[in-house]
């Protein structure tokens, strides 16, 4: 299960890695430009890829289905653009967010709970108190109220500036509100840590704070943030997925799963493949990650 | 904890909750707030409004109190895209909507969870307990919306002239007190989707904590004592497994009223919060999506202290 799992997440990084070679080779369309007037040619046929509607009023244009083969594989888009293209690039985004997020999310759960939980007194009453706020705080609300108000207007701390549609933006938000998910119990374990015999003997023989936390304190860290890796990870793709189909997520020109399921809602009864496929990419790669997470806990635990 | 400590701290994770959405909104650096809440475009006329209606020319705390008073006291915060829509009526009015959604799919994941962890606690390794754990680990994996649109295109549109599926009414919501009936048939698939997700969880959680439970001394004490296996379980066993399930299910009120709700009414078009929030979104609204946010929040912190209150009855231990 576990081999089965790191498998699949690697052949769908390998895939959405070669995903301009796809474009390029197989699927022989620029995936990021409408192509409304194009054809293509399958089985000796030429097919307009955007066919006029003949059910009903009449009204509007039905995308080319999925040919099965080289180009248009999964069908086209609303704009005629090639689904299987843009499944591959928008993973690429997908992973790259999700994966930066969860880098991201460690280290400052790393910093903010091994700091309250080692230092103790009013720094710890106070970052603990933080995380308990942002922890009761409901996870896509705080993400809302932050992409709302940082997609809307560039965000300017200081000499840096970040545009509103910058992938920065969504890997900055689901990085932060998942902290608390992994300062709390690292500030707990710490915690824990500080009050066992072999910390209190290195005290009492004077060893200096740093050398402590650096020595006895992090070896224990590093294993409870990588147990915590894949859950992140899996987490911040359901929530960039959510975000993004929301609007609020990843910003048009980029693709990401989740603007692809949104774009695809439209055509849901016409041509379902187009929301379908890329939600199917965010549970199997989410699936893939859970499991993984699943043998890493009992490992962890066997400890 | 007494209720009044409990009750003291959920005022508190309030307040700091209202602080945090004021400061997103209002203090976040790179532009001028009057500009963000005005929407787009906006003329300048429309500009001096915010400013006026929200204090912007004066200090933070002012700021705040301004907010807050206008948000639960008189209720008056105009939406600037869609003109003289008052916006906490508006979130109050979906409001019915989307209890309605949470509570459904609640009470059916809980029972389908409940039935599960019994089944598959009944057969450690099982089939039922190996399903338990499939379900439980793809329903973790699945985002909400995407599996609502897969029931939508399934029972709207290529199963729904079968029998199984000819019953499904279109898309949308239907009130209680209109007609109990029509309420039921149009949430009856989006309660289904929720409770999906969340069933296997629950009967792993069930399962885990119900062998734990048998493994105890009091369960050896009360068969000891002669009364039937049944009452064994009801009485003792589940009474105790349910412990964890309740504090599970204090954890996932937030991620249901604040995320699983909120997409699954875009997917089924129920006007409920979560769609008003949506909506918004789309057009920057963002005074409706700053209500939307606070009352829900608080919603959930409220919810939650409840949760603590069941689990105090339930456990003598947290008392």
């Amino acid at each position: 299960m576990t081999r089965l799992a790191a498998l699949v997440l690697l052949l769908i990084a390998a895939a959405c890695a070669l995903a301009p070679q796809y474009a390029a080779h197989v699927a022989g369309t620029d995936p990021f430009r409408s192509n409304i007037g194009g054809t293509v040619t399958a089985d000796g046929r030429t097919q307009d890829v955007l066919a006029e509607n003949t059910e009903g009023l009449g009204l509007g244009v039905t995308p080319i289905g999925p040919t099965w083969r080289g180009a248009y594989l999964l069908g086209a888009d609303g704009q005629g653009r090639d689904v299987a293209a843009r499944l591959l690039y928008g993973g690429r985004t997908s992973l790259l967010v999700a994966g930066a997020a969860t880098v991201l999310c460690l280290a400052l759960a790393a910093v903010l709970g091994v700091v309250s939980g080692f230092a103790g007194g009013l720094t710890d009453t106070v970052l603990a108190g933080f995380l308990d706020l942002l922890w009761a705080f409901p996870v896509y609300l705080l993400a809302i109220s932050l992409s709302i108000v940082l997609i809307s207007q560039d965000l300017q701390l200081g000499p840096l500036r970040i545009a509103g549609d910058s992938l920065a933006l969504p890997v900055l938000i689901l990085g932060v509100v998942y902290v608390p998910y992994v300062a709390r119990p690292l500030r707990a374990e710490v915690i824990a840590l500080r009050g066992t015999e072999f910390i209190e003997a290195a005290t009492s023989l004077g060893g200096p704070p740093l050398h402590i936390l650096r020595r006895h304190v992090l070896p224990h860290v590093w294993p409870i943030l990588a147990g915590f890796a894949p859950v992140v990870a899996a987490m911040a793709l359901l929530t960039e997925a959510a975000l993004s189909v929301l609007s609020i997520g990843v910003q048009a020109p980029a693709a990401s799963w989740g603007t692809l399921i949104a774009d695809g809602q439209a055509q849901l009864y016409t041509r379902p493949m187009v929301a379908i496929a890329p939600g199917l990419a965010v549970v199997l790669t989410v699936l893939a990650l859970n499991v993984l997470a699943e043998a890493l806990r009992a490992r962890l635990d066997r400890r | 904890m007494t209720v009044l400590v409990r009750l003291l701290r959920s005022v508190l994770v309030m307040f700091g909750i209202s602080v945090l959405v004021f400061l997103i909104f209002f203090a976040t650096p790179g532009a001028d707030p009057a500009a963000r809440l005005a929407g787009r475009g906006a003329s300048a006329e429309a500009l001096a409004a915010v400013r006026h209606e929200y204090g912007l020319d004066r200090p933070l705390p002012v700021q705040y109190a301004t907010l807050m008073h206008r948000l639960f006291v008189t209720r008056d915060l105009p939406s600037f895209v869609n003109r003289g829509q008052l916006v906490v009526p508006a979130v109050l009015r979906a409001a019915p909507v989307t209890l309605s959604l949470a509570a459904g799919a609640a009470v059916l994941w809980l029972l389908a969870g409940l039935g599960i962890g019994l089944v598959a606690a009944a057969r450690e390794g099982g089939p039922a307990d190996r399903f338990a754990t499939a379900l439980g680990l793809v329903g973790v994996s699945v985002p909400v919306f995407w599996l609502g649109e897969v029931v939508n295109l399934l029972t709207q549109s290529r199963l729904h002239g079968t029998w199984a599926f000819s019953w499904v009414p279109p898309l949308g919501y239907v009130p209680l007190l209109q007609d109990p009936g029509g309420w039921f048939r149009a949430l009856v698939l989006p309660w289904t989707t929720v409770a999906l997700l969340y069933a296997g969880v629950y009967g792993r959680v069930l399962r885990a904590s119900l062998i734990h439970a048998y493994r105890q001394d009091y369960i050896r004490t009360a068969r000891a004592k002669g009364i039937s296996e049944a009452r064994v379980l009801l009485r003792h066993a589940l009474r105790n497994a349910l412990v964890a399930v309740v504090a599970l299910f204090g954890l996932d009120i937030g991620a249901l009223i604040g995320g699983g709700t909120l997409l699954t009414e875009v997917v089924f078009g129920l006007r409920g919060i979560g769609k008003l929030t949506y909506d918004a979104l789309q057009s920057l609204d963002l005074p409706v999506v700053m209500a939307a946010v606070l009352y829900a929040s608080f919603f959930v912190v409220l919810a939650n202290a409840a949760v603590d209150g069941v689990q105090a009855v339930l456990d003598p231990r947290r008392r």
